[in-house]
């Protein structure tokens, strides 16, 4: 989705002279374009991203729209608290383009995974974090995202795997008893779960969560009503992200679901390899998930027949 | 007449200590520091209370010494003198760092390392808009402990932000002890000046060589503008310059009699040479 999303910029920096395309050296054969078109909105500050913050929030007080574009985790843990007393205490509309979440750099290694980036920035106070689902969501949602005033985070997988399903932001409709809401490109793991739970005679209904904000919690509860047994899931660390978010909205709620995480699970160290074979190492299995929800259904009066 | 101070910056010591006592709080030595410094910042710079885009930049990098600007702002009328009065009162703007909430504020600072990036950001977005507004910086000499600094200092070198100005209070002090004995980086001008600035050293309590620097480096400069303003700890008030305490000590009652003394005499000297 990288590319897409250079070239959905350069689209947007053609009319609006506010952009600038900030790079703490990474985005070989990605960024070109954008540097060739406009040479002088595109700064490489160099293996700094904190400075990269630094200055975006200068620009953007300036009146300026800075993205500051680096591997996901690099782009937001390095210059967290830069981000913290940046952007979001100066509410400035600084967009930080994170590559690769998840586990996404497979062999690479735990220092470019992306796996506890949203619980960190999902702290901040009037910050939009954005994982769009696939590129014709980033497509279609980024001139949107673009005019927000908010600072924004955006998790970019490397690759999109295009997908209809509906967005919770969206949603109108309540889940069904059983449902799965995965964060951004995780739905592909979701849909897998959706099968696994259809082959056993347990329909559900999924949704992708591809925006956390402070209007998040009222969206969730709003689509649980119904929902008994909710299986979320992220290409991140079960604790502090999605799990998290949803769990903090049924309490505040008062709403009772079961919840179940589907994640990273421990520190994925040890051992290397592709992303997909580090995420069947160190996420949550399908199977396990699959009995879960059998079994809470079995326990509780939910109706999880197909009609 | 050779103005070593000036009787604006002796005043706005007067209100540092004032304010302080007021507050109980301490950071003396780093505001007391820097007098001349925001004085001579207030005296070149174009400044707004409003807002207006146009405006020139200030970043207290060494957001620690606040009170120092609060005190400027006062002095040169852009907040109430009585807003001085809330300092560290609850509800108020004013807190021991900066907010930019607070008029004449431009950005929150107080975790060291962080401001000067903020100003080559502001310096950045007049190059690109080809603007001529200029950013002053205040930085701190244990800022340069600070791997982001250098970051910042490295970036605005290497684009030549010629509209960035950074007036580094070279006061040799830290929190818990002299610089030179905590974390010493060498000859900084030096290092500087190889990575891209024009570098001046200057007096740093004299407010008509640090206004004449900056004055013929925008009018001769192709590069950022680094001041290294050399500079007393606590100055202006015996008992505490080049104190490492009184960086977080605030005064007693009998202390601050004496310091007020001997700032209201230094006031009265300046009157009297006119």
């Amino acid at each position: 989705m990288r590319t897409e999303l250079i070239d959905e910029l350069c689209v947007l920096a053609e009319h609006d002279r506010r952009i600038v395309l900030l790079t703490a050296d990474l985005g070989f054969g990605v960024i070109d374009r954008f540097r060739e078109r406009f040479p002088e909105r595109f700064i490489n500050v160099g293996v700094a991203e904190q400075s990269m913050i630094a200055t975006a929030t200068g620009l953007a007080e300036a009146g300026l729209i800075p993205y500051c574009y680096s591997i996901a985790t690099f782009a937001t843990l390095r210059p967290f608290e830069f981000i913290r007393n940046g952007p979001v205490a100066h509410r400035l509309p600084v967009r930080i383009v994170g590559i690769g979440p998840g586990m996404d750099y497979g062999v690479d290694g735990l220092t470019h995974f992306a796996i506890d980036d949203v619980g960190v920035l999902r702290s901040q106070p009037g910050l939009l974090i954005w994982a769009p689902g696939d590129a014709s969501e980033l497509r279609s949602d980024l001139r949107d995202i673009h005019v927000d005033p908010r600072p924004v985070y955006m998790r970019i997988p490397r690759i999109s795997v295009a997908t209809d399903l509906p967005r919770l932001h969206h949603s109108t409709e309540s889940s069904s008893a059983v449902a799965i809401l995965s964060l951004g490109d995780a739905h592909v793991r979701g849909e897998a779960i959706r099968g696994a739970l259809t082959d056993e005679g347990i329909e559900s209904s999924h949704v992708i969560v591809s925006r956390l904000d402070e209007y998040f919690a009222q969206d969730v509860l709003q689509y649980l009503q119904q929902c008994k047994v909710c299986v979320v899931v992220e290409n991140h660390y079960i604790r502090g992200g999605l799990f998290a978010a949803v769990s903090e909205g049924l309490a505040l709620g008062g709403l009772g679901v079961h919840v179940i995480p589907v994640g990273v699970e421990r520190l994925p160290v040890g051992r290397v390899g592709t992303s997909k074979y580090m995420e069947s190492v160190f996420m949550t299995s399908t199977d396990v998930v699959v009995k879960r929800v059998i079994t809470l259904c079995r326990t509780s009066t939910v109706n999880i027949e197909h009609d | 007449m050779n103005i070593e101070s000036s009787s604006d910056a002796q005043n706005i010591r007067k209100l540092i200590l004032k304010t302080a006592f007021r507050a109980n709080k301490g950071h003396l030595g780093s505001a007391l520091s820097i007098c001349e410094i925001v004085t001579t910042i207030f005296k070149v710079a174009k400044l707004s209370s409003d807002k207006n885009s146009q405006r020139d930049r200030v970043v207290m990098s060494k957001g620690h010494a606040a009170l120092a600007w609060f005190s400027a702002l006062a002095h040169f009328d852009v907040i109430p003198l009585e807003e001085l009065e809330t300092y560290c009162v609850d509800g108020s703007l004013l807190g021991t760092h900066p907010d930019p909430e607070l008029p004449g504020v431009d950005f929150m600072t107080g975790s060291l390392g962080q401001g000067i990036g903020f100003g080559v950001g502001a310096a950045l977005a007049a190059k690109i808009e080809g603007s001529e507004r200029q950013v002053f910086v205040v930085l701190s000499d244990s800022e340069l402990n600070e791997g982001s600094t250098w970051e910042s200092i490295a970036l605005a070198g290497q684009l030549k932000l010629d509209r960035l100005v950074v007036i580094l209070d070279r006061n040799g002090q830290q929190a818990l002890g002299k610089t030179k004995d905590i974390l010493s980086f060498g000859e900084i001008p030096l290092i500087v000046g190889e990575l891209g600035w024009n570098v001046v050293e200057v007096s740093g309590h004299n407010c008509s060589e640090m206004s004449e620097v900056i004055e013929h480096a925008n009018k001769s400069s192709k590069g950022p503008l680094f001041v290294v303003a050399e500079t007393i700890a606590g100055k202006g008030v015996s008992f505490m310059e080049g104190k490492v305490e009184w960086h977080y000590m605030p005064m007693t009652h009998e202390q601050f009699t004496c310091a007020i003394g001997e700032v209201d005499a230094a006031i009265e000297a300046l009157q009297g040479g006119r």
